[in-house]
């Protein structure tokens, strides 16, 4: 009786220290849609590098509809033209018609169902990025497309307009940005380059400006901003625009 | 190069606090300058030897922004400007607080009300939370400077005793 009762505890503390163990490689998992946090009433999970998320809450923010069918666990999920098939524990989709496969299977924990943010998020046509800082994970799923790094770094490139209030760069005139872009590029040429900006200004004097922003938090000044300015679709001016 | 990390803008909201609450430092009265936002311990992580690091806080204002802005201390009305980039619409108030003269930055204001020369008590309204400039939602943007230089900018917390 003894040993079965240590053999018990012994279960119990292997299974708590697991339990735990998952939850702190997954806790900090933060979700940025556009511009705000997602909150999930189930945490998202990492599993293999992929992001399981719960279809409610991944519904609410990407405004896709859900149907449910209990008997074969399938799940449709509607938005617009766009259709996904799939089904709990089956990698096999059906996207728009065609046969694909998911990088994970879908599951349910605690009630919830889980599925796999990437690649559904990327079949609604928004842009999904990821990056590890200060020790928490970030995920972000944007409508428009996400600087990189090295597309905001102040090298030489680039020199000081001003620091009142705050320091900010201009593009020198035969230089060009980390992808390439110069003065006198098409704006067509810069979108096809750095995608969806964030935001199309219009600015006085007929000037377009597109503004493209680097990984950010919501309600802050966190994130680079690279702003290209056009006359007549033509690029006359790059700057950029640090955190602050 | 600067370096970018998330704990530049990280608040660690704290809050039993009421939201509101007058406080007062060595110098009189003292203002959230949110107060329909939950008072905190925000971090200011501006590192002056690196001059890296968030050099205000970053009061966030929800979805829609539209809270009140107002002062913070007693002071002066020194510049309003309207960027649309960089602080957006920004007003900026010098105080003497400990006979220190300070430059009470605030920035990203979907609007201010102000103009140079305004005397301002704590709690008159300096203008609306919102989102101008470079920002990613509805934020006031909160800085002070010990002289009006950029590199010289010191804890806000420090000044907002009580919070």
């Amino acid at each position: 009786m003894k040993i079965k009762s240590t053999l018990i505890g012994f279960i119990l503390v292997f299974i708590m220290l697991f339990n735990q163990s998952i939850s702190q490689a997954n806790n900090n998992i933060n979700i940025i849609v556009n511009y705000r946090y997602l909150i999930t009433d189930v945490n998202p999970i990492i599993e293999d590098n992929y992001c399981l998320i719960p279809l409610r809450a991944l519904s609410e923010a990407l405004g896709f509809k859900v149907e449910w069918n209990n008997n074969d666990q399938k799940i449709t999920i509607y938005k617009e033209s766009d259709i996904i098939e799939f089904q709990i524990g089956n990698l096999f989709v059906i996207n728009n018609g065609k046969s694909d496969f998911l990088p994970i299977a879908p599951k349910i924990i605690n009630n919830r169902t889980m599925v796999p943010l990437r690649y559904i998020s990327e079949s609604l046509n928004m842009k999904v990025n990821y990056a590890e800082m200060s020790e928490e994970q970030y995920i972000w799923i944007t409508d428009f497309d996400i600087l990189d790094d090295i597309d905001v770094e102040i090298n030489d490139n680039f020199f000081m307009l001003t620091n009142d209030p705050a320091p900010y760069y201009r593009l020198r005139d035969n230089k060009s940005t980390a992808r390439g872009i110069k003065l006198g590029d098409k704006l067509s040429t810069v979108k096809d380059k750095y995608g969806t900006p964030m935001r199309v200004d219009e600015m006085d004097n007929d000037l377009i400006r597109l503004c493209y922003i680097s990984k950010y938090m919501p309600n802050t000044g966190s994130g680079s901003a690279l702003y290209f300015e056009f006359k007549d679709e033509t690029l006359i001016r790059v700057e950029l625009d640090p955190p602050n | 190069m600067r370096a970018r990390h998330p704990e530049w803008y990280q608040s660690d909201t704290d809050a039993s606090k009421v939201k509101g609450n007058k406080s007062s430092s060595s110098s009189g009265p003292v203002v959230w300058p949110v107060p329909d936002v939950i008072a905190g311990k925000y971090s200011f992580t501006y590192n002056p030897d690196t001059k890296t690091g968030h050099r205000g806080i970053d009061i966030p204002g929800g979805i829609n922004g539209g809270q009140q802005v107002v002062s913070a201390f007693n002071g002066v009305v020194v510049r309003t400007e309207k960027l649309t980039n960089s602080y957006g619409n920004f007003v900026v108030v010098k105080s003497v607080i400990d006979n220190k003269e300070i430059f009470v930055y605030y920035a990203h204001m979907a609007s201010f009300q102000v103009k140079v020369g305004d005397q301002l008590d704590p709690g008159s309204q300096i203008g609306i939370v919102g989102s101008t400039g470079k920002s990613t939602g509805p934020h006031l943007h909160f800085e002070i400077r010990l002289d009006n230089n950029y590199d010289k900018q010191i804890n806000p917390m420090n000044y907002l005793g009580g919070y």
